[in-house]
């Protein structure tokens, strides 16, 4: 059938060998930045799915980070049920044992609930879930000019898809008392995926004001590279959604 | 596998090894129970194990075994091309599964997906459930998960998993009866959709 194939070697071996060949690959390249370093910047990440004949199912989350040392706390687009039939809460905030909390999203309700629930978790937080293709005009805060060093890297966290939502952790060590959680989403275009953004912002923020959101193509990655004072978050580059 | 080693196999070719001897044939069946083509299985194997090379650094120990946090992957990855079927596969897969098939395998890849033959009409029948709660009763019924592995799996709490097993199981009794000139009945159903253990 497929030509160039060793004789004696099945398919779980051939694809062992090339799996591994991914992984090695990966191992070359570790500490690039593939992982969710938390830093005081932030990666959007717009992941549009298809809209199902039935209702607004996404497709497996694809996050894509780009850049090395700026990796951050990232975003995904949302399923959010349109939840009549759903019983369970538009979020969840749990602290774990060891110091991190746990927040999970399945529906763009109860911004202020959400941001309660933070609050007596131990993190302060601003929600804004916005109508559909807003966002919050940035900047809301002047990003640490420190560099953002690694070793600032106290807390990490990664934002995964569930099929309930989104699900991410913040480590409470890494939140400085100064420090804000945003927390910030909209449905997208034609509810076919919501953006989903959570960035720990260091120092003053400044209240949300709605402005129409830039255009992200799926797939595109935004992110903020650096102090900007006043600006428009530079560095917008695109991965093959 | 031990769980603290999960974490590696994304980047640690030894650690990879050990967890896909543990669990290729495992996902060879979940996929067998879900795609009766032999190609697409194939594909699907190598795009589960794509998705949790790459999703590694993301499991979450607390959150359940890694089993069910790769039943999880598997699931999505095979709703997901449920959903692309008949357009284009998306984009270009770093690994084709089925460009590895050899003759020598295609008896075995059969004898699989045969014998997952009612395994896959239950999962048709579950076509129009919603999303979670198709979730869970996959995991549960065709997977043989607990409702607690499937939770994880699904990345839900326990006890939402629990009411969204009761529910689906309902409305798949309902599916499976057909139209029924009374809404509620008591039902003696298939052995595999009755209630267990919640």
């Amino acid at each position: 059938m497929n030509q160039g194939q060793d004789q004696g070697v099945n398919f779980e071996e051939r694809l062992l060998a090339e799996l591994r060949a991914v992984v090695e690959e990966r191992a070359a390249h570790a500490g690039a930045g593939a992982g969710v370093e938390r830093n005081r910047r932030y990666a959007t990440v717009s992941l549009h799915s298809r809209l199902a004949a039935g209702g607004g199912r996404r497709l497996a989350p694809r996050l894509v980070f780009g850049g090395a040392a700026v990796a951050a706390v990232a975003a995904a687009v949302l399923a959010v049920s349109s939840g009549t039939d759903d019983t369970s809460s538009a979020f969840a905030v749990e602290p774990q044992g060891d110091g991190e909390v746990r927040v999970e999203i399945s529906s763009l309700s109860d911004a202020e609930g959400l941001e309660k629930a933070l609050g007596e978790a131990g993190i302060k937080a601003d929600v804004n879930y916005l109508a559909a293709g807003m966002a919050c005009r940035e900047p809301r805060f002047t990003p640490n000019s420190g560099g953002g060093g690694p070793e600032r890297s106290k807390s990490s966290s990664s934002v995964r898809q569930t099929d309930s939502g989104v699900v991410f952790t913040i480590t409470r060590s890494g939140i400085d008392p100064g420090d804000t959680l945003l927390v910030t989403a909209s449905p997208g275009p034609e509810g076919i995926g919501d953006m989903l953004s959570v960035q720990i912002a260091e120092g003053a923020v400044s209240a949300c004001v709605p402005v129409a959101a830039p255009e992200l193509p799926p797939g595109a990655v935004t992110q903020s590279s650096g102090p900007q004072n006043g600006g428009p978050q530079k560095g917008l580059s695109q991965s093959g959604g | 596998m031990k769980t603290q080693q999960l974490d590696r196999i994304g980047t640690d070719p030894e650690a990879f090894e050990a967890f896909y001897r543990e669990n290729v044939e495992g996902v060879q069946r979940f996929v067998a129970r879900r795609v009766d083509d032999r190609e697409r299985a194939a594909d699907l194997t190598a795009e589960i194990f794509l998705a949790a090379i790459t999703a590694a650094h993301t499991y979450d120990r607390r959150l359940g075994p890694p089993q069910a946090w790769l039943y999880g992957i598997a699931r999505v990855t095979v709703a997901a091309d449920r959903r692309r079927r008949g357009r284009e596969r998306a984009g270009m897969q770093r690994v084709r599964g089925s460009a590895l098939i050899g003759d020598d395998d295609i008896a075995a890849m059969d004898a699989r997906i045969d014998a997952e033959a009612r395994s896959r009409e239950l999962y048709a029948a579950m076509g129009r459930l919603a999303e979670g709660e198709r979730a869970v009763l996959e995991l549960v019924v065709l997977d043989g998960l607990s409702v607690s592995e499937a939770a994880a799996a699904a990345g839900v709490r326990p006890v939402t998993a629990r009411v969204r097993l009761h529910r689906a199981r309902r409305k798949l009794r309902a599916e499976l009866e057909g139209p029924s000139p009374r809404a509620r009945r008591p039902v003696n159903q298939p052995q595999r959709i009755e209630e267990e253990g919640s």
